[in-house]
């Protein structure tokens, strides 16, 4: 089995920002069933401001874990400074993880840009190529 | 100790193998070729075992090979038997549900220039007699096909494969990977037309490192190894005597509650099958129901959920299972056994398998199930799939994994 730090059993078991908002600011879906992640992110931003952000997620425990992280890395944070927050921060801030885990803090941090993008851009994010983080940690 | 429910991947070893097997380290430690009594008592030690393995399965002793497991046999089945018999042709047949090491046995050999069909198996995971008849041609060397699909527990007809093996060609050798299968059931080579067979001691509750391989009299083999003559001319190197013995023992412990482990696992398969169906909504049972399926397996799939988050929540709760998930797997790829049944990629990596060992109880059951239970509730509060949303708009690959 992997082998998982502490803390991120901890987000694991108990996961941060759990759930959905009811009229978010905006929201993304990003991943698929077929590869076995998916998650969705739900913003409400006020001023500029990521007052509040929800999640659920379908995916393994390394998922789960990137996902409560990421949103307690972001919320409070202005969307300025939300999008310079990259996969690296997410897996340090949770004390590492196995490197074949490093495409699920991709996947937290895809989503929360995408829903950025919702909010900023609403007609382009359904049509424009999203610029994917570098995924070169894992093939 | 936590409940261990994955004892197709490997069981414990009885308290009395590990005990019998002690003096082989310390006191017994000659090999069986020295000019001594110590060294003569070993080769009686190890000829015993032999002729005990061979009238297990109703073959003779000089067609047992001591190897260390059933991944080294199963490339001595494959990569030997089509190499030394490539006179005979250049085709091998094996199923779409074998074990690793035949399926990278079989890789290999197409490296060398041989042709490999894989066998389709239907949604249970048996093998089409009719599709295996077709195939076999006057190149065919050799059929091998799994006794028991390891991850969803489909037990293959062996004996109906045999008979259709030898009244299409009489040169084609008949294997199968009999890990699963060996002391949990009867098996008798003659009777269901075997040329080669696989086991691992592991595999019932004897110690890893040691199997052995039935090579039926005259079938050539090529050697994978080569040094000085050794109690297995196959097989050169040091015996491990001490494995050998400790599989003899976990054999013999196993042959005796054979037909009373049955019926115990057969009750614990029923009952968890029936509580998870009755208690969790939204499953699917992998793999066959009934006569066709192993009692030691039951195969669920968790809609709307993931293995991986599944299996380690489990662990978190003292209970150990084994799961399909591509995010459990070191290729990230989704199991096979359940796309080859025509499962989709959630239904694999939904996939949770628990193996029994006859030391499982029914508390065990009712405590990994009431654990799961919880687990698969919290998990599903969790996920974004709900029961009844539109799931194709999700099942797109997604390019993060594939950058």
């Amino acid at each position: 089995m992997l082998k998982y730090s502490q803390l991120v059993m901890e987000h694991f078991k108990n996961p941060r920002n759990l759930g959905s908002i009811q009229q978010p600011s905006a929201k993304a879906t990003e991943g698929s069933i077929a590869c076995g992640d998916m998650m969705t992110v739900y913003l409400d931003i006020q001023e500029g401001t990521i007052q509040d952000i929800r999640f659920e997620t379908y995916g393994c425990a390394a998922n789960i874990a990137t996902a409560s992280m990421m949103t307690e890395a972001v919320k409070g944070l202005s969307l300025e400074e939300a999008k310079k927050v990259n996969w690296k921060e997410i897996v340090e801030r949770l004390g590492g993880l196995p490197e074949i885990k490093y495409h699920c803090s991709n996947l937290a941090v895809d989503t929360l840009l995408k829903a950025i993008q919702v909010y900023e851009k609403p007609n382009q994010a359904q049509t424009s190529e999203q610029d994917e983080p570098v995924s070169d940690t894992h093939s | 100790m936590p409940i261990f429910f994955d004892n197709c991947r490997t069981t414990p070893v009885l308290p009395e193998v590990a005990e019998y097997m002690m003096p082989f380290f310390t006191e017994r430690f000659a090999r069986p070729d020295g000019l001594y009594a110590t060294a003569q008592e070993i080769y009686d030690s190890l000829t015993e075992a032999r002729a005990f393995f061979s009238s297990s399965i109703s073959a003779q002793p000089d067609e047992i090979i001591f190897t260390s497991g059933a991944t080294e046999a199963n490339n001595l089945a494959v990569l030997g038997a089509a190499r030394a018999n490539r006179t005979n042709g250049n085709h091998i047949i094996v199923s779409a549900l074998e074990h690793g090491s035949v399926i990278e046995a079989g890789k290999q050999l197409k490296r060398e220039g041989f042709e490999v069909t894989t066998l389709d198996v239907d949604s249970e995971g048996i093998i089409d007699l009719n599709q295996l008849e077709d195939r076999i041609t006057d190149q065919t060397i050799l059929v091998s096909i799994i006794s028991i699909g390891h991850f969803i527990g489909s037990m293959m007809p062996l004996k109906e494969i045999g008979a259709i093996v030898k009244s299409k060609n009489l040169k084609t050798l008949f294997h199968t990977d009999a890990a699963e299968m060996y002391i949990k059931f009867p098996l008798d080579v003659q009777q269901l037309g075997l040329d080669l067979v696989s086991s691992s001691a592991h595999k019932y509750h004897g110690p890893k490192g040691v199997g052995f391989f039935y090579r039926r009299k005259g079938v050539k083999i090529q050697p994978l190894m080569f040094g000085a003559p050794s109690f297995d001319r196959l097989r050169p190197g040091g015996e491990n005597v001490s494995g050998i013995m400790g599989m003899r023992k976990a054999a013999e412990i196993g042959f005796k509650q054979q037909e009373s482990a049955l019926k115990h696992v057969t009750d614990l398969q029923e009952y968890l099958i029936q509580r998870i169906e009755t208690e969790i909504p939204y499953t699917i049972l992998n793999g066959p129901r009934g006569q066709r399926r192993s009692p030691y397996n039951v195969n669920i799939s968790f809609e709307f959920i993931e293995g991986e988050a599944i299996s380690v929540a489990l662990s978190m709760h003292g209970v150990e299972v084994a799961t399909g998930s591509a995010c459990a797997s070191e290729s990230l790829q989704p199991n096979y056994a359940i796309l080859a049944i025509g499962g989709d990629h959630e239904r694999a990596h939904g996939s949770i398998r628990f193996t029994f060992s006859r030391g499982n109880t029914k508390d065990e059951v009712d405590e990994a199930v009431d654990r799961l239970a919880e687990v698969v509730v919290f998990l599903r509060k969790v996920s974004p799939l709900k029961p009844g949303i539109d799931k194709s708009q999700f099942l797109k690959e997604d390019p993060h994994h594939h950058a």
